[in-house]
């Protein structure tokens, strides 16, 4: 458990794009179990999640000033994932098992052409999962599931909505960055001044 | 589509260059397919793998890559701040940054006395035998030259460029007066009559005159007797001027004679036609003024219009009876 457990998926966005150390530990503690299980059934090998899940996870901490979180941190995981998976599958292509499945769905031209419902979709596909997870993973993401409904819980016993806290967290990094940001300019303007004579 | 076809479509998947229909039946076919059953993940598996992932996500995470970050931002801070102060220092001491433009010196010894010399302000310097002038062939903010030995000065006026003279360690400034100076053989002394004007005469360094002394006319000072401001006598003022055209003193002088002192005396070639002037008599002092001003006092004494072109003066109209 860490001080940021009870954080929402947002706060712990925000905090990341902040170059939070602590938020980055704690979505992966959060996801850590779901994503690499739903890579370990794709994959079907140990060596090969664990590669598509570092990647997934170093390119967030890499790319963390420049991502855009559309909707939710973990519609971006999994997103994220599933392509790693594609690429994984694609290098070994000759092994199709899936190959026939792939052939049989395009020439059926199934097609869900609006990306948000394939992101849902995608969501409540990983998320069945977790009732394979080995327990004390499930765990842990239940639990982080029920913590960000408490969070909900909170907005709506004040009357706000879980935009306007998203907000808040977001103004509070905001002001902070801005300051510090002119604080460091005046210690530059001051340490000019004092240099100068 | 067949097999080659999908796996041209996988490959435009991973270079990225999928089209939004490609993209979308691919990502359909993930949320439809059934892999075939994967062993069960066990508590210890899944633990372990999970835990060398983070560790391998360590060296990304504390990778100095951030600590790279700040040492760039404070590398640029710092670089900042020197620019900053570098920019501030040479404002602030901007006249001390101003390098003179490279003008030529010019420098003009007089072999055999009085030499006469015209700066480019028009100044006029009569320089005595053995004296040397340097200055520059065109003047800056200020009108400076250096003078070794003895000269009279006529400095043309112009209140808004001072007129300063190096001579030895002093300095003598002024904005449009004649003077003398003479500096002693030895260099190290040296003598300042005011003819017309106000001259300021002082030290660039340690030397015996305690501060700055302003002269009138008819005043001398010598760092001899420093601080004392001595009389100038007729006698001295007549060795000034003499062998110069100086003294532009007329008194009832034909025009002839008044155009042969100005020819004499500013370089120039007057063009007119002299029988037209033949019975016109001058009486005035013009010692001290320039080409210009004595020309306007000329012509108009005679009704007449002038014009300097270069080095030549046409003079036209009027006359006397």
């Amino acid at each position: 458990m860490s001080i940021y457990s009870d954080h929402t998926d947002e706060e712990l966005t925000a905090l990341l794009k902040a170059d939070n150390q602590s938020a980055f530990a704690e979505i992966y503690e959060r996801y850590k179990g779901v994503l690499f299980a739903h890579a370990c059934k794709r994959v079907h090998s140990l060596d090969e999640a664990e590669d598509i899940i570092h990647d997934v996870f170093a390119s967030l901490w890499k790319r963390r000033a420049v991502i855009e979180i559309k909707s939710q941190l973990a519609g971006y995981l999994y997103s994220a994932v599933r392509n790693r998976i594609f690429k994984a599958i694609a290098r070994k292509r000759t092994e199709s098992g899936y190959l026939e499945s792939l052939r049989l769905s395009v020439n059926e031209g199934n097609c869900i052409t609006d990306h948000l419902v394939r992101e849902q979709m995608l969501t409540k596909l990983i998320e069945k999962e977790i009732a394979d997870l080995p327990p004390k993973m499930r765990a842990v993401f239940r639990m982080s599931r029920e913590q960000q409904l408490s969070h909900k819980e909170i907005a709506c016993e004040l009357d706000l909505s879980e935009k306007t806290v998203k907000n808040q967290v977001n103004n509070a990094l905001k002001i902070l960055r801005v300051r510090l940001g002119s604080l460091l300019l005046l210690l530059l303007l001051l340490s000019c001044l004092f240099f100068s004579f | 589509m067949d097999k080659k076809q999908l796996n041209e479509l996988l490959n435009k998947y991973e270079a990225g260059t999928c089209t939004d229909q490609e993209r979308a039946l691919l990502e359909t076919w993930y949320l439809t397919w059934k892999p075939d059953p994967a062993p069960p993940l066990t508590d210890k598996l899944a633990d372990d793998a999970v835990d060398r992932i983070w560790e391998r996500l360590q060296e990304t995470v504390r990778k100095p890559e951030k600590r790279r970050f700040r040492l760039v931002y404070s590398f640029a801070a710092t670089a900042a701040c020197l620019a900053l102060i570098a920019f501030f220092s040479f404002w602030w001491n901007r006249n001390r940054f101003k390098f003179p433009p490279a003008v030529a010196l010019v420098s003009v010894s007089a072999h055999d006395g009085p030499h006469k010399t015209i700066l480019p302000d028009s100044s006029i310097i009569w320089l005595r035998q053995g004296a040397m002038l340097e200055y520059p062939a065109r003047f800056g903010r200020s009108r400076q030259v250096s003078l070794q030995g003895a000269a009279l000065f006529e400095v043309a006026k112009d209140p808004e460029h001072p007129f300063v003279v190096s001579v030895g360690d002093y300095t003598a400034t002024a904005l449009g007066t004649s003077f003398y100076i003479k500096q002693s053989s030895n260099r190290s002394d040296m003598e300042v009559a005011v003819l017309t004007g106000s001259v300021a005469v002082e030290a660039r360094e340690n030397s015996s005159l305690p501060e700055k002394l302003v002269l009138q006319p008819d005043q001398k000072v010598s760092t001899r007797n420093p601080g004392e401001i001595i009389p100038v006598s007729e006698n001295e003022n007549l060795a000034y001027t003499s062998g110069t055209a100086y003294d532009m003193n007329f008194e009832n002088t034909p025009f002839d004679k008044v155009l042969a002192r100005i020819e004499q005396k500013f370089d120039v070639t007057v063009e007119v036609r002299k029988e037209r002037y033949a019975s016109c008599r001058f009486t005035a002092d013009l010692t001290d003024q320039g080409l210009d001003y004595t020309l306007r006092f000329i012509a108009a004494s005679a009704g007449a219009g002038f014009e300097i072109k270069e080095q030549t003066v046409f003079i036209r109209g009027g006359g006397c009876k």
